[in-house]
């Protein structure tokens, strides 16, 4: 009763949706991994112009 | 319209985007995976030196390219000494090949082929290095047309020069062209060792890159094509990393798009692989019929008529490095449905051995299981 319902409620969430989160952080890890590759094509496709 | 029917009708359509969401994910998958292995197996090739010396080997390029080697070698030549041959530009493949068999060996062209080889890759992997740092020796071609051999050599090349006029009464050797005209009364031989000796004289004991550029034969736009050509290994491994990066990314979004739970997470894993093994397979197989019944009209719209012989060792040569990208692609391509059967056996075996801890553990069982043994 003396705990906090706002961490209550995070720990709740965390706890349905940790796959979720997981799921979304890998996606941006890789989205932006990817950005990186296309970067570097981009570089290396100008300085052949 | 009641608002049961209406969420009905949001519900059917979402399930629908979302299908054609995941067949849109799975055609880009398939496509980029497909296009990387093909960037796999061409650079791959392209950047492996091993595979141009076996390309010299195999193809026969040293007992089939003297003909075009001695062709370029009088014509620069020529171009060395500002000369202009409209006689030699039009001479026949036959005839050249005769002035190859006295002029050029298969050994010293052999040896100057696995050189060239290993200097341009030297030079792709040396910054610094302008130009690659391959010399070509001339002097047993000098030594050759110094010789009676020499005169022999200069023979067919005179084919098509026409007999002088009985009002000439100077006849130039090596200005122009090889010779003005020919005398109509005279020995021609010696005056083909004449104008041997004098080419001789005219060839450089060495042409290296850099003699080439400083006679201008190389010129500016030429080095930028070769700084071009330096970075398309980079390219190439910049194109195949994005791909992988982004078949990964399309994989990822696929599955999360299919499923819901884990397991049908991992159940959705294998069709993606087995439709990129299989339509591989289908490129290559295209890929395949283009380089036996397609590239030889595709390079004879490139090439002049005349180098009908220039053309043919152009696509052996071709056949070969595309033979050699070929079976990379085919083991990429295997491994892919390997990989699909693999996942499909690893999946059967989670679902064997779930299957069977869930019968071994203390849980009660489902209230349908319980309903069909009732009735056993």
């Amino acid at each position: 009763l003396d705990k906090d319902p706002t961490d209550m409620k995070l720990k709740l969430f965390l706890h349905r949706h940790w796959l979720t989160l997981l799921s979304a952080l890998l996606v941006l890890a890789l989205a932006y991994w990817t950005y990186s590759a296309y970067q570097e094509l981009s570089l290396i496709w100008q300085a052949m112009q | 319209m009641s608002r049961n029917t209406l969420h009905r009708v949001v519900r059917a359509v979402a399930g629908w985007l979302r299908r054609l969401v995941i067949a849109l994910l799975l055609l880009s998958f398939v496509l980029v995976i497909a296009a990387s292995l093909g960037i796999y197996a061409i650079s791959s090739v392209l950047t492996d030196r091993d595979v141009y010396h076996n390309l010299i080997q195999q193809a026969q390029l040293a007992e089939r390219a003297p003909a075009t080697t001695a062709d370029y070698l009088v014509l620069y030549s020529l171009q060395a000494s500002h000369m202009e041959s409209p006689y030699l530009t039009g001479l026949p493949s036959q005839t050249w090949a005769t002035v190859a068999d006295l002029l050029v060996t298969e050994q010293w062209l052999e040896e100057n082929l696995h050189n060239l080889v290993d200097a341009c890759f030297d030079w792709l992997a040396d910054p610094q290095a302008a130009l690659p740092s391959f010399t070509l020796d001339l002097s047993p071609l000098i030594q050759t047309l110094n010789s009676p051999r020499g005169a022999l050599a200069v023979l067919p090349l005179l084919q098509n020069t026409p007999t002088c006029h009985p009002d000439v009464t100077e006849i130039s050797i090596m200005g122009q062209e090889l010779i003005s005209c020919l005398p109509p009364e005279g020995n021609l031989t010696a005056l083909a060792q004449r104008i041997a000796t004098t080419m001789a004289a005219g060839l450089p004991q060495e042409i290296s890159f850099n003699s080439l550029y400083q006679s201008d034969i190389i010129q500016t736009e030429t080095l930028q094509v070769m700084a071009q050509v330096r970075l398309v290994p980079h390219l190439l491994q910049a194109a195949l990393t994005l791909g992988l990066r982004l078949s990964f990314l399309l994989f990822l979004f696929y599955g999360l798009f299919y499923t819901t739970s884990p397991r049908q997470f991992l159940g959705a894993q294998p069709l993606p692989f087995y439709l990129a093994g299989a339509f591989s397979l289908i490129m290559l197989g295209g890929l395949h019929i283009f380089f036996q019944f397609g590239l030889s009209p595709a390079l004879d719209l490139f090439l002049p008529p005349e180098r009908l012989e220039l053309s043919v060792l152009l696509a052996d040569a071709m056949r070969t490095l595309a033979a050699a990208a070929g079976r990379l692609w085919l083991y990429g391509s295997v491994c892919l449905l390997a990989g699909g059967l693999l996942l499909q056996l690893m999946i059967w075996g989670l679902d064997k051995y779930t299957g069977q801890h869930a019968r071994l553990s203390d849980e009660p069982p489902r209230p349908g299981r319980r309903f069909r043994r009732q009735f056993r």
